[in-house]
């Protein structure tokens, strides 16, 4: 297993290439979450990326113990703003819940689905999401049951969108499986209270 | 399987050099404010040693070998409540040497489960907050259906249970086990047992059934070395096993073991269900001082067992069948044959028969 942190470049097929901006810039600009789970965040951003706060910036762990998960697993950034993944652990992976993809659809609409592919120890991924919007991922990896099941799902908030009429929280979570329904049931209502905070 | 304490108590450690940090999780709250994770990296950290021994949350982790359920008695397909919650538990792997065990139901391996071909099967899965820091399921080999059940049995500590019914299609001895992502982890840790379906027309009467579990422990210390031990992922990943052991303890059921060997007469058949957890090894179970008289390979049942074989191939998550006749009085000691597991890493078994020389089948003092 290697320790060298390679980047992982989303394939710009499909995905926004203006992506790429937040990739270049952002590196050494991102500091990593403290241990209490909090996100990262760019020196000079307003916020530090927890949900209401909004950051330029953000960094969320993939862990793999104590079981599959990403931490922190809501997080909240600026319309353009970037999250970066990092794994910790053999494999994983960062997939919107995008129909392009054969998921539900959890993201914007019209919005373009983002997909890393297989991430092995200390690789990373990046995605700069430039619409407001609530954007739904999950870790597909699977064993006897999937990362999934097990409640390896995140959320990226862009912004302060009107909840109402975003995929992510419009459709039912009981779609999904196992504990990626009760841990989804949790952002939401994190979502919902946060954003109707303000 | 009682623990001793009803709910958990807390266990303050003395701090060490290695300065656990536990402590302040330790105060008040459940299972979920203690970690399965060690504090420090005993292999990176030099010579600082393990922190000491916790004192132990439940008498034993081993299961009794002999609690095994009647064989099936009944002709039609019927339909069971079975209620599995999981409990992580402090307890001594041997005098002085402590780890924190993760089990079905307090007990390594966990809870003997037999049915008939056909029967359905309401499961009842939880994993209290009070017993549990991690998240847990469970995997039947004897399920057809998405991780045997596992993927629906997902639970975080104290999310409330789980329900899901089965139906089980196919005969044969099959392992359960925990299967949260770190499968090796949480199996090596004691989450792993057995459920038996037997095929219509049952298996053959035996006088008597014992059931144990083989697998390893992975830790961060050197086998035998006094201490609170915690599984090391590198040592699993590695396969180089701490120890080797059923049931959770060494020599459990051996001479001078805490419980002392196990019984038998005679006269009598007896038949050992051999759970190999694993994770990782292969075991070859061996009876020393009789043979296996029938091995039903990898537990299957519906083929004619194999005859007087001295030992055989039991890969990680399966569980085998072996009946031995008791022709003579002595002990049998049942070993996995890949004997530096037996001499130096704890699994030992003994089953005494006891009753009437048979110096027609074996005489240590013939005339001369």
């Amino acid at each position: 297993m290697t320790h060298t942190r390679r980047r992982t470049l989303e394939v710009a097929t499909t995905a926004s290439i203006t992506a790429l901006a937040g990739c270049l810039g952002g590196r050494d600009a991102i500091r990593r979450g403290g241990d209490d789970g909090d996100p990262g965040s760019p020196e000079g951003s307003s916020g530090d990326g927890t949900l209401g706060d909004p950051a330029a910036a953000v960094e969320v762990t993939v862990v793999t113990r104590p079981s599959p998960q990403f931490e922190p697993g809501l997080v909240h950034v600026e319309p353009g703003g970037t999250v970066r993944w990092l794994v910790e652990g053999p494999r994983h992976d960062v997939t919107a819940y995008h129909s392009d993809v054969d998921r539900p659809q959890r993201v914007p609409d019209g919005t373009d689905a983002f997909e890393s592919g297989l991430l092995r120890e200390g690789h990373e991924f990046e995605h700069t999401f430039d619409d407001p919007g609530v954007y739904d991922y999950v870790d597909t990896r699977r064993l006897c049951g999937s990362h999934e099941a097990l409640g390896a799902v995140g959320r990226v908030v862009v912004g302060w969108p009107e909840l109402e009429t975003e995929p992510a929280l419009e459709h039912d979570v009981s779609g999904l499986p196992s504990r990626a329904e009760t841990v989804m049931a949790a952002y939401d209502e994190r979502t919902r209270e946060a954003l109707a905070e303000v | 399987m009682t623990p001793i304490n009803h709910p958990r108590r807390r266990f303050l450690q003395t701090m060490g050099a290695t300065g656990v940090l536990a402590v302040a999780g330790c105060l008040e709250g459940d299972a979920s404010e203690e970690s399965n994770e060690a504090e420090t990296d005993q292999n990176e950290g030099g010579d600082d040693g393990l922190p000491p021994a916790e004192t132990p949350d439940i008498e034993t982790i081993a299961a009794d070998p002999t609690d095994v359920p009647d064989p099936v008695d009944w002709n039609e397909p019927r339909t069971h409540e079975w209620h599995i919650q999981t409990e992580e538990h402090v307890a001594e792997i041997e005098p002085g040497v402590t780890t924190r065990f993760m089990t079905f139901e307090g007990q390594v391996p966990g809870p003997f489960y037999r049915c008939r071909v056909g029967d359905t099967i309401r499961l009842t899965f939880d994993v209290p907050e009070e017993y549990n820091a991690d998240l847990h399921n469970i995997d039947f080999h004897a399920v057809y259906g998405p991780g045997g059940g596992a993927v629906d049995t997902t639970i975080a500590p104290g999310e409330g249970e789980e329900t899901i019914e089965f139906t089980t299609k196919y005969p044969g001895a099959h392992i359960y086990h925990c299967a949260p992502g770190n499968h090796d982890q949480h199996i090596s840790l004691g989450m792993f047992g057995t459920i038996l379906v037997e095929p219509e027309g049952g298996l053959p009467e035996v006088d008597r059934e014992f059931y144990l579990g083989q697998h390893e422990l992975y830790l961060d210390g050197e086998t035998g070395e006094d201490g609170h031990h915690t599984f090391d992922f590198d040592e699993a990943a590695t396969e180089n096993p701490t120890y080797v052991l059923f049931n959770g303890e060494v020599g459990r059921f051996a001479d001078g073991g805490e419980e002392g060997p196990l019984h038998a007469e005679v006269g009598e058949t007896v038949r050992v269900f051999w759970c190999n957890g694993g994770p990782n090894l292969l075991s070859g179970p061996h009876p020393i001082g009789n043979v296996w008289s029938k091995w039903y390979r990898d537990g299957d049942v519906l083929s004619d067992p194999a005859q007087y074989v001295e030992g055989s191939a039991v890969p990680a998550g399966v569980t085998a069948i072996g009946e031995m006749e008791m022709e003579v009085p002595g002990p049998i000691t049942l070993v996995d044959h890949a004997l530096s597991r037996v001499v130096q890493k704890g699994l030992i078994a003994h089953i005494d028969v006891e009753g009437e020389p048979n110096p027609d089948v074996f005489n240590p003092d013939p005339e001369p």
